[in-house]
């Protein structure tokens, strides 16, 4: 939506819900901006000029034209740390989010000349020493020199790609979306599916299923194939014109998008009703193949643990990738063809994970699924299909805080610190007297709430009155506090009082600071900059 | 002249010859190219359309050496390599991870300090591709794409055809109430159905307002022009312009047109509509080899009545081939010097879009297609402009 829509008949679509419970998309940029500008602090870049379509797309949140295809570089969106401020090749401010303001726009032009002008007027990148882009060409390695006389040319991704691998609840949520229209786009290419229709019809119905959820741009038209009984069974990306035969295997992988996040899948299907000789075993092999690529799709895992994960299904070297990664687009890591070894697996990525088998005289299979790398897994492409958890595992839930006044906790974590609300409930004595030990009438009320992984319960009673026990201390044996990096450490301490919460006198220096929270809670909050210099996680 | 339908193998090879000229006469020992249209144009590989960053992660890198007779592609989908390239398994010019793989490939075919032409460089590419010579590609490039050869005119015709062919289903499902995906949907069903190689881009479907002021805001006061697909409803009297590209073995198509929602044109639309045919005709009245586009852009605004009948960020006309809008571009920001010194010429291909518009009315917008040929043109996009009518 632009700042100030004149053209009211934008607002003419179905925002079915009223209320504003989907995605809070002004969060959600906020968010990705604030580890934008968090990152260009750390690594010590005062600007970026960026054109990867992703990159763009992350830093300003604009919606751009879709089109097939990767471009030579060119800067299409500027990020300037010293104002804050974040600009964008736009001549109009339709489809530009609010925080951009219209100052912030700079032309479209053809002329290169002209382009740099432009750019040379955004304040404070002139003055940029260091600035970080996501490629280069020749030509603009020489223009952007001579704008920013001086300045040292430098690779981005330490920011952008570093800020985009990690996923928030609400780009997950935007994934979870471009599944669902996934999923839906499978089930619209099998109801099609019968000997004699061709790959290129069923990539017809694959665009119009998506653009008929209103998702028209694919993130590949490499949707389906079918393969042969006869002879060598290959890969194929390209849709032909051969009617599907009798009994042949097809493969169905379609994607999608939503909000510029990416999700896909795919599934091997029988046209006909007979499957060919062969088609039960090869379904197993492909089964076993992604089952053992999920159970190791775990953070701390790494892509060496998928090569050997993949090997011991009793595999050969796939042609193909086994994963890579997946948000605005396809990302990094690929692992796979001999790449991607050493690349861990983090809480919060998310990846694509296919298994690729093939056998002469009964043809191809394949599986693929989109997957949230957390403790116990999550796959987003297929509700049915549940990770294992084996039994010596165990998986994080929540930590308890009981409070006093449930609203006022609220108002602190969730303002102050930007935990979201997940759920609650009002638990029934019975049962719940006897876990928690407490004699009746209890009362139990929980709210749950989420920041970055970490669920935090808030327990309150109806039936009972809470009490203070001795105020805690870092050397008293058990639990003694939770500890949180914030972008803005002054920034935050300078509203805790505000929020109901306290400094600790005395703790406050420039990276860290102890704060009581409403109840009398210790918690450590560090400037994020301690995140970049821990070692990987196991 | 030009075939009905193209010859691949003499296309591709002639496309080849043309950059083999310009690497000689340019002195360049030769190109590494990443960008889809570039490496689509130096080795005919035809790839599956995807999105920006996953054609980024996953792209092919073409390499071109200077007295080679076929290119070297390096590619994930083998599936789309002509038979005379030599063909390659995938470098991910995007990842440090595998660099060495691309490192030795570039040494294969170059010698150090070898001066290459390259039209995207990664940072991988910039820590480890060191010891040569990197010049910009697009001279190269440019100056090769520019005049297109009969099959590639024959391609552009075909891509067109299919493209127009798609549209008559989506104008026949036009009425209120219908959203703008809707109609995408509907088209892009069709155009794959009727042989399209890939999508181009989102088809545009904008509600032009009827006064500039209603219109999205703009830095330089004129129209917002194109704005994105959205499930927008389109409503009774709504005029929108119609914008859509698809690619036909390489190549773009480029359909502008403008309907009008559950009405027929009014008299006034009409006169617009003919005003825009008037401008166009002046245009090929004079467009033959040897015109420049200062000349093409005086007799457009003439027509016009001192109007400049284009939008001030894009042009009067520009080219097409592998990129949806390549040189000749005429009437842009590089200024009446640059026009000036911009002469049509054989194999040349012109989209002149010029836009009608009247404060109060909205306007008129459509593309013709032409190619320039020895003695004038050849007109490559349909005459039918529904529901205004047909015009030759």
């Amino acid at each position: 939506m632009s700042p100030a829509p004149r053209d009211r008949g934008v607002l003419v679509g179905m925002m079915s819900l009223e209320d504003g419970s989907r995605v809070d998309f002004s969060e959600l940029r906020a968010g990705r901006r604030a580890k934008i500008f968090s990152g260009m602090e750390t690594h010590g870049i005062d600007a970026l000029m960026l054109g990867g379509s992703g990159d763009v797309r992350y830093v300003s949140g604009a919606r751009q034209l879709g089109r097939a295809g990767v471009l030579s570089f060119a800067p299409v969106a500027v990020v300037v740390g010293s104002t804050r401020r974040v600009h964008l090749l736009s001549t109009w401010d339709e489809g530009v989010p609010p925080e951009i303001a219209r100052e912030d726009l700079y032309g479209l032009s053809w002329n290169p000349a002209n382009l740099v002008a432009a750019l040379g007027a955004i304040p404070g990148l002139r003055e940029s020493r260091r600035v970080g882009t996501d490629g280069l060409t020749p030509m603009f390695a020489g223009l952007i020199s001579g704008l920013v006389d001086g300045a040292q040319l430098v690779d981005a991704a330490p920011v952008t790609a570093a800020a985009r691998r990690i996923k928030t609840a609400g780009e997950i949520t935007c994934l979870d979306v471009a599944s669902a229209i996934a999923e839906s786009a499978l089930s619209a290419m099998e109801a099609a599916l019968q000997p004699g229709i061709t790959e290129r019809e069923l990539l017809g119905i694959y665009h119009e299923q998506v653009a008929t959820l209103g998702a028209p741009n694919p993130p590949s038209e490499s949707v389906c194939f079918a393969t042969p009984f006869h002879g060598p069974v290959r890969f194929r990306h390209l849709a032909s014109d051969r009617p599907v035969g009798d009994g042949e295997l097809v493969v169905l992988a379609p994607g999608a998008l939503y909000a510029g996040y990416e999700s896909g899948l795919a599934r091997t299907r029988v046209a006909g009703a007979s499957a060919p000789p062969g088609a039960a075993d090869l379904a197993s092999r492909c089964a076993r193949g992604i089952d053992a690529l999920l159970a190791v799709c775990r953070p701390g895992n790494t892509g060496a643990d998928l090569y050997r994960a993949w090997e011991d299904a009793g595999n050969p070297a796939s042609p193909v990738p086994l994963a890579h990664g997946l948000g605005l687009g396809a990302e990094p890591p690929v692992i796979g063809l001999g790449r991607g070894g050493d690349a861990t697996l983090e809480e919060g990525m998310v990846l694509s994970v296919q298994s690729w088998v093939a056998a002469p005289g009964t043809g191809g299979c394949l599986e693929r699924a989109t997957v949230v790398i957390e403790r116990g897994g999550r796959v987003a492409t297929d509700s049915l299909r549940k990770a294992v958890m084996t039994s010596n595992q165990s998986v994080f839930n929540h930590v308890g805080l009981c409070v006093a006044d449930r609203e006022r906790s609220r108002r602190f974590y969730e303002g102050l610190l930007g935990f979201q609300f997940w759920w609650e409930l009002d638990a029934p004595d019975e049962g719940t007297a006897e876990l928690l030990q407490l004699e009746e009438p209890v009362g139990l009320h929980a709210t749950y709430l989420v920041r970055d992984g970490f669920v935090l319960e808030l327990l309150d009673y109806s039936a009972r009155a809470v009490h203070a026990g001795s105020e805690r201390v870092m050397d008293q044996v058990g639990l003694t506090h939770i500890s949180l990096s914030v972008a803005d450490l002054a920034g935050v301490l300078s509203q805790v009082d505000g929020f109901g919460g306290a400094v600790v006198d005395g703790t406050t220096s420039a990276r860290s600071a102890m704060v009581r929270d409403p109840d009398g809670q210790l918690l450590e909050l560090l400037a994020d900059g301690w995140l970049s210099v821990l070692p990987p996680r196991p | 002249m030009i075939p009905d339908l193209p010859d691949l193998a003499r296309m591709r090879r002639e496309r080849f010859e043309r950059l083999q000229d310009q690497l000689e006469a340019r002195e360049i020992d030769g190109l590494v190219l990443l960008a889809t249209s570039s490496v689509v144009y130096a080795t005919g590989a035809a790839m599956p359309a995807e999105d920006g960053d996953r054609a980024a992660l996953f792209r092919a890198v073409a390499i071109v050496v200077r007295g080679e007779s076929a290119p070297h592609l390096y590619t994930l989908h083998a599936d789309g390599a002509p038979p005379e390239v030599q063909l390659h398994g995938p470098l991910f010019p995007d990842l440090d991870d595998g660099m060495d793989v691309f490192a030795k490939a570039v040494a294969e075919h170059f010698g150090a300090g070898a001066r290459i032409g390259v039209d995207h460089q990664s940072h991988a590419m910039l820590r480890g591709l060191s010891g040569y010579d990197w010049v910009d590609a697009s001279g190269v490039l440019g100056a090769a794409k520019i005049l297109k050869t009969p099959d590639e005119v024959a391609c552009i015709r075909h891509a067109q055809r299919v493209n127009e062919l798609a549209m008559l289903d989506a104008l026949n499902v036009l009425r209120p109430g219908v959203r703008q995906t809707d109609l995408s949907a509907v088209f892009l069903r069709r155009v794959f159905e009727l042989g399209a190689s890939a999508g181009g881009i989102d088809p545009i479907w904008q509600v032009m307002a009827p006064y500039r002021e209603l219109g999205p805001w703009t830095s330089h006061g004129d129209l917002a022009y194109p704005t994105v697909t959205t499930d927008r409803f389109l409503r009774h009297d709504d005029v929108i312009w119609v914008d859509a590209g698809i690619m036909w073995q390489g190549y773009a198509s480029d359909y502008g047109r403008t309907w009008v929602v559950g009405a027929d044109p009014n008299a006034a639309q009409m006169s617009q509509f003919r005003r825009w045919r008037a401008v166009v005709d002046a245009c090929l009245e004079i467009l033959k080899p040897g015109v420049s586009a200062l000349q093409l852009g005086r007799v457009a605004i003439e027509a016009n009545d001192g109007v400049r009948p284009w939008i001030e960020h894009f042009y009067l006309a520009h080219g097409v081939g592998t990129d949806s809008a390549e040189m000749p571009l005429i009437g842009t920001d590089f200024g009446e010097q640059f026009d000036e010194k911009l002469i049509l010429a054989p194999g040349m291909v012109a989209v002149f879009e010029p836009i009608i518009w009247e404060e109060g009315a909205a306007g008129y917008r459509a593309e013709d297609i032409v190619a320039v040929t020895d003695t004038g043109f050849i007109k490559l996009s349909g005459s039918t402009y529904d529901p205004y009518g047909f015009a030759a």
